[in-house]
Formats: C-alpha cells, sequence, structure tokens
C-alpha cells in the first residue's frame, strides 16, 4: 500500500509539511548553502506543483519529488561551474600527500574499527558530516552524485561537462581527503575500545 | 621504481578502479603494488569502505548527510506563500 497517495498532492501546504525538510537535507547535502537548498527545494515544488499531472504514482511522491530536486541541483552546479575552472582547488597539493619519489607522507594504516558497524551509528555520520564539510565544493558535489546517487561516472560529466579525466581527480582528492579526515577521527587506532 | 608504482600513482589507480574498468596494464599495475606496498593495501580497503557507507546509507533512505541546520519555519512559510501563487 502506498502511504504517499497523490491526493496529497492537491494541497501545497501538506506537501510542505510532507516533504520539505527531507528535500531540505538532500539539497543541503549536495549544495551546502543554506540559501541555495531552500531555493532548490522552492523550485523544485513550485515545478512540481505545476507538472502534478505527469506523477503517475509508479513510484512513491517522495521518489518523485527527490527526482525533480536533483535536476534542480545538477542545473545549480553546472551553472556556478562555467564560471570557474572545473578542477580549481588552490589547497590541493601532491606534496603535501607524497613524497617526491611518490610514497605517502602520512601512511594509510589499519583502522581501529569496523566500518559496518559504523554505518547504524548516528554519531559517526556526524563524524561523516564534518569531514564531508572539509571537502572543497566540486569535490564533494562530484562525490555525491557518484556515491549517495550513485550516477554513473559518464552521466556526471555529462551533465556538469567535465572531462572524465578531471572527474577522476575530483572523486580521487575527494576519496582521499575523506579517508585522511576519517582515519584521523573516527577510525583513529587510539578510539578502539 | 617506476612512476606508475608511486604510492601517489596506485591511490589514483585505485580510486579510478571506482569509477571505470581499468585496462588490463592498469589492473596488474596495481596489483603489484599493493602486494608489495601495506599502507597502498589499507588506502584501498578504506577509501572503498567509504564509497560503500555512502551508498548503503543512500539505498536504506538517507540519501543525505546529517545537517547542521534545518529548514526553519520562516523558510516554511516562505515556500507556503510562493507555493500558493505559482500553483
Amino acid at each position: 500500500m502506498n502511504m504517499d497517495s497523490p491526493t496529497v498532492a492537491s494541497d501545497p501546504d501538506a506537501w510542505v509539511d510532507a516533504h520539505a525538510e527531507a528535500l531540505f537535507r538532500y539539497a543541503l547535502t549536495r549544495l551546502r548553502r543554506r540559501e541555495d537548498a531552500e531555493d532548490a527545494v522552492q523550485e523544485t515544488l513550485l515545478a512540481a506543483l505545476q507538472a502534478k499531472r505527469d506523477f503517475r504514482g509508479d513510484s512513491s511522491e517522495r521518489t518523485w519529488l527527490i527526482g525533480i530536486l536533483r535536476h534542480k541541483i545538477v542545473d545549480r552546479i553546472r551553472v556556478t561551474s562555467r564560471c570557474e575552472a572545473s578542477i580549481d582547488d588552490p589547497d590541493w597539493n601532491d606534496a603535501d600527500w607524497w613524497e617526491g619519489n611518490g610514497h605517502w607522507r602520512n601512511m594509510p594504516t589499519a583502522w581501529g574499527g569496523d566500518p559496518q558497524a559504523a554505518s547504524d551509528n548516528g554519531e559517526f555520520w556526524q563524524q561523516v558530516r564534518k569531514c564531508f564539510a572539509e571537502l572543497p565544493e566540486r569535490q564533494a558535489q562530484v562525490f555525491a552524485l557518484r556515491n549517495l546517487d550513485e550516477r554513473s561516472a559518464e552521466d556526471i560529466c555529462q551533465d556538469l561537462g567535465l572531462t572524465p579525466t578531471n572527474l577522476w581527480v575530483l572523486l580521487h582528492r575527494a576519496r582521499t581527503r575523506l579517508r585522511e579526515c576519517l582515519a584521523g577521527s573516527w577510525f583513529a587506532p587510539e578510539r578502539t575500545p | 621504481m617506476s612512476a606508475i608504482f608511486s604510492c601517489n600513482a596506485a591511490s589514483r589507480l585505485a580510486s579510478e578502479a571506482q569509477d571505470h574498468p581499468l585496462s588490463l596494464r592498469q589492473r596488474i599495475a596495481l596489483r603489484i603494488h599493493t602486494s608489495m606496498c601495506s599502507a597502498c593495501r589499507q588506502y584501498v580497503k578504506q577509501i572503498v569502505a567509504i564509497d560503500r557507507l555512502f551508498r548503503t546509507r543512500a539505498r536504506s533512505g538517507n540519501p543525505d548527510l546529517p545537517t547542521s541546520s534545518n529548514l526553519d519555519a520562516a523558510a516554511k512559510e516562505r515556500i507556503r506563500k510562493r507555493l500558493r501563487q505559482g500553483g
């Protein structure tokens, strides 16, 4: 039985109550500035209201709205990325991570703690949020598209006008930074019980 | 050692392997490197685990991270107003 009955859609107020929070969290994770996230939520609900007839009820209302929101977010990312060099990251310097001979400056070591066990832990995700917030904007955006939305690399390149090589560089930096941040916090060996 | 066997290059390949199929040559280079380098073995294992954690979270109905701020009442009211106008 589908709890998200399309009848809810006839009442915009109820829509805001039912979905605005979740849409906002989704948008804020990806856009990071609250004004941008609010705008994206508003645009999404407005577009949904105008396209209500297209809602076929074969997915939940939430899924349908998230689908619209995802497009609005990609549009925003694309517009902002036109104005900047696509992989511009003044803070990234290979020499901060690897010696001249390519060896790690700070060698990855075994984690204290099991990632599987962390996945249900709210405190763990608070730590992830902090590490994610430290990523440069473009890296965070492509990482979210890749691993939260599970978009293919080809799709992301097409949507954002990136070359595959640029995308791979961005994802490599994002992963390297997230790993370093989590290794030094949640998964630091001294935290192991 | 040639550049392809540096940890820097190995970490790039390990990350790229999450996004596109590597060539046979790349797979072999990465395999040889990680067989000799415990730091890169950890790196590979951990970035794969991080990707998987995000995917698992999104698939289980949380396609977002916890947020530091919520949509406040004023913002909700703005959106409601706008929807009433523009329906």
